[in-house]
């Protein structure tokens, strides 16, 4: 099966201590592509949609695609996968750098964790042969220091996941950093992770990736390249400026939530752009493996009162840390998303509930005594200094620690949670893009951008260009970019490629690489089965149609600012649509010919 | 009869052809004469242990075919025997009678191995291709393999022989590669070539051989190994009769400058027979490894050229496989240097020491497991490079790590 | 005129595109490991350093090879492992000051960069910063080593 898959899985059994290597299940590889697909798949087969995220009985995934360790866009993804401890959906996070490859350099598809191991541990591979071995001396150390002394103590040229303090303390939004900078970022990923007691993945491979047809194989890098250097924003865009190149364009666009989402423009903008980060911390830009877009940032705080190193911010980060919390202190965003990477949390979650609290604070929910400090939108220190709180588990740091949602719940005002499912919303107002809040009030993960990004047609306008305010037609458009992005997250690709390619790249890409013959179609609705698979087991897991939905911020409050002023989002037009194009009954729930068409059923 | 050559090298194998190679690359018409006693192109004595263990075949030892020398325009006398140097009238005594009479004269003669002293048709050392052709037909059929003395000779036999062949390695020390390796080094080799099937008897001696349908060996220990073959590995001494006899210093080897000169001014002497100065410690050795050879021969034919090119000094520097373990060993590896910085990585056996001086300056490098970037480190000693920083001991690529920090 | 690969070590994203056209192409896999040109990222650092065979003038792992097996070919000036000939003894890995000369345990063989043998190299074609190029040279290798050092230097300043 050694063409674009390795067809071996790894099962480690943490409460038994043992590692086994398993064949791949190559008809489940077919249908469901591999990484996001093929992990959910397994993750369905194998647990019970009711199971206690936290529980040994809940399992977690690390997945490649085919594509991941091969050139072509950018083929470095691998994909955690897991029931999320925050949202109580399936959950599956995407990350790049180079661990990904390192795994199928080193002989496998996926890791498989199961059980709970009795002490902290961590799992080091080489070339095929896999061992378990004591964490102790790493546990509460920073991302940072784990990779370090793993580096040190195992291979300097191995590649790393691990969690942080965040992860092993129960932030329910921890992620799963590799190589320093790069997360598995969302629905606290790391928070399983950690509950197993396993500290971190280390991953030494001198193998490779084969492929069924290289000429083929080539000849369809060579095009995407050609695709992706021409256009703007993967050519020049990312590159030069990063994600943060969409601070000021959604500003201007009156679509960047800020102060908890209560205006859609923010006057601090300008000052954390990308721009802004460019002529300022920004040392270079980056690559992870394969890729030729390189977005990735890397930044040094110098004579500032906040010092370090490390890579970031995003554009999520620039907003949550900034926007959101009415920030403009550009060192101060960039100080907290280090110490968000350090101790291995979600920056998006962090920076909106905090965000959260400000208001809670400001409407005099919170005391000055609780928090043990004052926390008005706007200070920075504040914010700094309640993340490094966060990552540490210290006093209101343990509030923060459990999302939003969870937060103002427990001050008994859920609607100000800016979430959907449970999962913050990032950088983009519903009420400004009609189409992103569609997304996120069906995305399978709850709240999220990277399911079906309608920011690249409603404000880029890529493909096409769409009115943001409109709401025809969008359920159909969602549709495809959800199916589409199912297919490039299980392919093992950055979903940053699909600016500049499409499914007919993705076709050739999978075709040479597994030896398949699929059309655009087929891959596309091997998309739908994902996505579908998904909704079926969040379904089950008590997630129910009801919870399709915006927060009422979303829907009663008109926008005061900007040129969607008087705007609410439009979701009850676009819901049924949505329902309908997806081939699920009126009340959301997925038909039974539905299922069966996708052999689901 | 006398024949007459500008230059004359005695010795065809890596000093010597070395020598060869470099004099024509200046001169084209000077007259070049090469003496050996083996009837045969320059071959490989890096190769014939591969050769011996089946890995490759007997025409792949050759360096050099017989064109070669007729090419070049270079005059061969193979098979002859010089029996006599007289330095000051610039004249050799061949075996035959007749004389060879040189402008500049190349002593690469090498070195023969050390004997037992108790004997057997089913032993040999591994020194001349007559050596490997003998051992190879003796392992083809052997069951049981027996060697003695730990180094560079006995350990890759042992290692390229078959599979399924019981092996045995008497060593009179407490330890292998004790000429090569720093003792934490060793142990560690030592357990890995355990674990791969070598059966290690230390500090013991074979006594006596008793032949019969398989040989008995009797170890000093008492106890008997019944073994197919003997490998003996018991070191090399320089080949400086010759020198000796022509009144030319010699102490272990022939006594050399840093322009790999003898005694006498128009006697050069190169390789396995020549002892030079070590580049690390500066003291007087011989190294005895290719590369020494390479670098003295060339060193020796750009002198007797008139070029005044000094050497810089011999360096240790060996790199093989055993028994599927890669081992480098480079420059002054033995454990008495000022300063010993060195990882081991348990899980993938990879092991990484380097030895400094008080400058801090790279003397030695011992590389277990993996050995691809060992001629940075051989170039580190050589270039009296600061050590970069332990980290660099880490990942494969040293050269980049080491960009890096120069960066 | 002699070619060899051109580094511009400011351009490089570590990306790694090189090591895996270059493995894609020559060993018909994706398999960094076994890349003839290396691109190190050094995350701490922010540095990312690409290295390959410089094609020396006088090869040291030519001097060093007890078989005759590596050549220089005088009009490409591309030193070139014979694969029938070589053993795979090492001693031109023990040589190379650059470690850009390896032996391969799954061919028992060294192996190094040949630019390609005649055709663009494939590392220079999918290289998407033009860090990578192909120039021609007749510096005498000193002088390669020397600016390939300081274009680092310089490359590696921050902005």
């Amino acid at each position: 099966m050694d063409k674009g898959w390795k067809g071996k899985l790894l099962r480690v059994d943490l409460t038994a201590g043992t590692c086994k290597t398993e064949a791949l299940n190559e008809a489940w590889a077919k249908a469901y592509v591999g990484g996001r697909g093929l992990a959910s798949k397994y993750l369905v087969e194998e647990i019970s949609p009711e199971v206690e995220p936290m529980s040994p009985e809940n399992k977690l995934i690390m997945a490649t695609g085919p594509l991941t360790g091969t050139y072509g866009a950018a083929n470095g993804r691998y994909m955690v996968v897991t029931k999320s401890p925050l949202t109580g959906t399936i959950a599956s996070s995407n990350s790049g750098g180079y661990f990904p490859s390192e795994l199928k350099y080193a002989g496998f598809d996926m890791i498989i964790f199961e059980g709970k191991s009795a002490h902290p541990v961590y799992l080091q591979i080489h070339n095929g042969k896999a061992e378990l071995i004591g964490a102790l001396h790493l546990w509460g150390k920073s991302t940072n220091e784990t990779e370090d002394a793993i580096l040190g103590e195992f291979h300097g040229d191995a590649k790393v996941a691990c969690i942080g303090p965040a992860g092993e303390i129960g932030v329910h939004y921890a992620c799963i950093v590799n190589d320093k900078h790069r997360a598995a970022g969302r629905s606290g990923v790391g928070m399983v992770m950690g509950s197993k007691n396993l500290k971190a993945v280390a991953v030494r491979g001198t193998g490779g990736v084969k492929v069924a047809n290289p000429k083929a194989y080539r000849d369809a890098a060579l095009e995407a390249y050609g695709m992706l250097k021409e256009n703007p924003v993967t050519g020049e865009g990312l590159g030069a400026l990063g994600t943060p190149v969409l601070v000021n364009v959604m500003n201007q666009s009156g679509g960047l939530p800020t102060r908890n989402a209560q205006s859609g423009t923010f006057e601090g903008a300008e000052a954390i752009s990308g721009e802004a980060l460019a002529s300022s911390y920004l040392k270079r830009n980056k690559s992870c493996l394969g890729c030729i877009i390189s977005c990735g940032r890397v930044t040094k705080l110098v004579d500032n009162k906040y010092a370090g190193a490390g890579e970031g911010p995003e554009y999520e980060t620039l907003w949550a840390l900034g926007a959101a919390c009415g920030i403009s202190d550009l060192a101060a965003i960039t100080k907290a998303n280090y110490i968000c990477n350090e101790a291995g949390m979600d920056t998006i979650t962090a920076g909106s509930t905090i965000g959260c609290a400000m208001e809670l604070f400001e409407k005099g929910l919170i005391s000055e005594e609780e928090i043990g400090m004052p926390l008005n939108f706007g200070d920075a220190d504040a914010m700094v200094k309640l993340i490094e709180m966060t990552g540490k588990g210290e006093g209101f740091g343990k509030k923060i620690a459990l999302g939003s949602y969870r937060l103002a719940e427990s001050y008994g005002v859920p609607e100000l949670s800016m979430s959907v499912k449970k999962l913050e919303f990032p950088a983009y107002d519903a009420r400004a893009v009609q189409g992103m809040g569609l997304e996120y009030a069906t995305s399978n993960r709850g709240a999220c951008h990277v399911r079906g990004y309608l920011i690249s047609p409603e404000i880029l306008g890529l493909p096409e260009k769409l009115d943001p305010a409109e709401t025809d037609g969008k359920a159909g458009w969602l549709k495809t970019f959800q199916d589409f992005t199912a297919v490039v997250d299980s392919a093992g690709v950055c979903l940053f490629t699909t600016f500049g390619i499409g499914v007919p790249q993705f076709t050739k890409f999978c075709n040479a690489a597994t030896g398949t013959s699929m059309s655009d179609a087929e891959l596309l609705e091997a998309g739908d089965r994902i996505y579908n698979l998904e909704r079926v087991f969040n379904l089950k897991a008590g997630i129910d149609p009801s919870q399709d939905k915006l927060p009422k911020r979303m829907l009663e409050e008109p926008l005061p600012d900007g040129p969607f002023k008087g705007e609410v989002s439009k979701l009850p037009a676009m819901l049924p649509d949505y329902y309908e194009v997806r081939g699920w009954g009126s009340d959301g729930i997925p038909t039974g010919a539905k299922l069966q068409s996708l052999g689901l059923a | 009869m006398a024949e007459a050559f500008d230059y004359v090298i005695v010795g065809n194998s890596a000093a010597g052809l070395q020598a060869l190679k470099t004099l024509r690359k200046h001169t084209a018409d000077a007259s070049v004469a090469i003496i050996d006693r083996e009837d045969c192109p320059a071959y490989s004595r890096v190769i014939t242990p591969y050769f011996v263990g089946g890995k490759t075949e007997r025409e792949n030892l050759f360096i050099v075919d017989r064109d070669y020398y007729q090419k070049a325009g270079i005059t061969t006398l193979f098979g002859r025997n010089v029996i006599a140097l007289d330095a000051e009238s610039r004249q050799l005594e061949m075996d035959d009678g007749s004389r060879v009479i040189f402008g500049k004269l190349l002593l690469a003669t090498g070195a023969e191995a050390h004997q037992l002293t108790v004997k057997s048709d089913r032993s040999s050392v591994l020194r001349h291709l007559a050596d490997a052709e003998k051992l190879a037909e003796l392992m083809q059929n052997a069951k049981c393999i027996t060697a003695i003395g730990a180094g560079l000779v006995s350990l890759p036999l042992l290692s390229h022989a078959p599979a399924s062949a019981e092996k045995h390695l008497v060593v009179g020390s407490n330890r292998i590669f004790s000429r090569m390796l720093d003792a934490e080094s060793s142990a560690i080799l030592e357990k890995r070539f355990v674990e791969n099937g070598l059966q290690l008897h230390k500090q013991n001696d074979i006594v006596a051989i008793e032949e019969g349908a398989r040989l008995k060996l009797q170890l000093a220990s008492g106890d008997c190994l019944v073994s197919d073959m003997l490998i003996v590995g018991k070191g090399v001494e320089p080949n400086n009769e010759l020198a000796r006899a022509a009144g030319l210093q010699v102490n272990y080897g022939v006594v050399v400058d840093d322009y790999c000169r003898t005694s006498h001014a128009d006697v050069y002497a190169a390789g396995d027979t020549a002892e030079g100065k070590d580049f690390v410690t500066g003291e007087p050795i011989i190294q005895g490894n290719w590369m020494t050879a390479v670098e003295q021969g060339e060193n020796a034919a750009l002198n007797m050229l008139g070029m005044g090119c000094a050497y810089s000094g011999s360096l240790k520097n060996n790199i093989t496989e055993v028994f599927g373990v890669d081992i480098a060993a480079i420059g002054d590896c033995m454990n008495d240097t000022a300063q010993i910085v060195s990882t081991h990585d348990q899980t993938t056996g990879r092991y990484r020491k380097v030895f400094l001086n008080e400058q801090q300056q790279v003397v030695g490098a011992v590389l277990i497991g993996e050995t691809n970037d060992a001629g940075l480190y051989y170039h580190w000693i050589r270039t009296r490079t600061t050590f970069p920083g332990k980290q660099v001991l880490n990942g494969t690529n040293s050269y980049a790590a080491f960009q890096q920090r120069m960066a | 005129m002699q070619k060899l690969i051109r580094i511009e070590p400011a351009k490089c994203v570590g990306c790694k595109t090189c090591e895996l056209a270059c493995s894609f192409k020559n060993v018909g896999e994706f398999v960094p490991s076994r890349s003839r040109i290396y691109n190190e990222v050094f995350l701490d650092e922010a540095k990312f350093i690409t290295v390959t065979c410089m094609q020396c003038d006088d090869p040291w792992c030519e001097k060093a090879c007890p078989k005759n097996a590596i050549t220089k070919d005088m009009s490409s000036g591309v030193v070139t492992v014979d694969d029938v000939k070589c053993v795979g003894c090492r001693t031109c890995v023990s040589a190379c000051p650059f470690g850009m000369i390896k032996y391969v345990d799954s061919t028992g063989k060294a192996d190094k960069c040949n630019l390609c043998g005649g055709d663009t190299p494939e590392c220079v074609a999918f290289c998407p910063t033009q860090c990578l190029t192909l120039g021609e040279e007749d510096t005498p290798l000193r002088q390669k080593v020397l600016r390939f050092v300081n274009t680092m230097k310089d490359g590696q300043m921050e902005v």
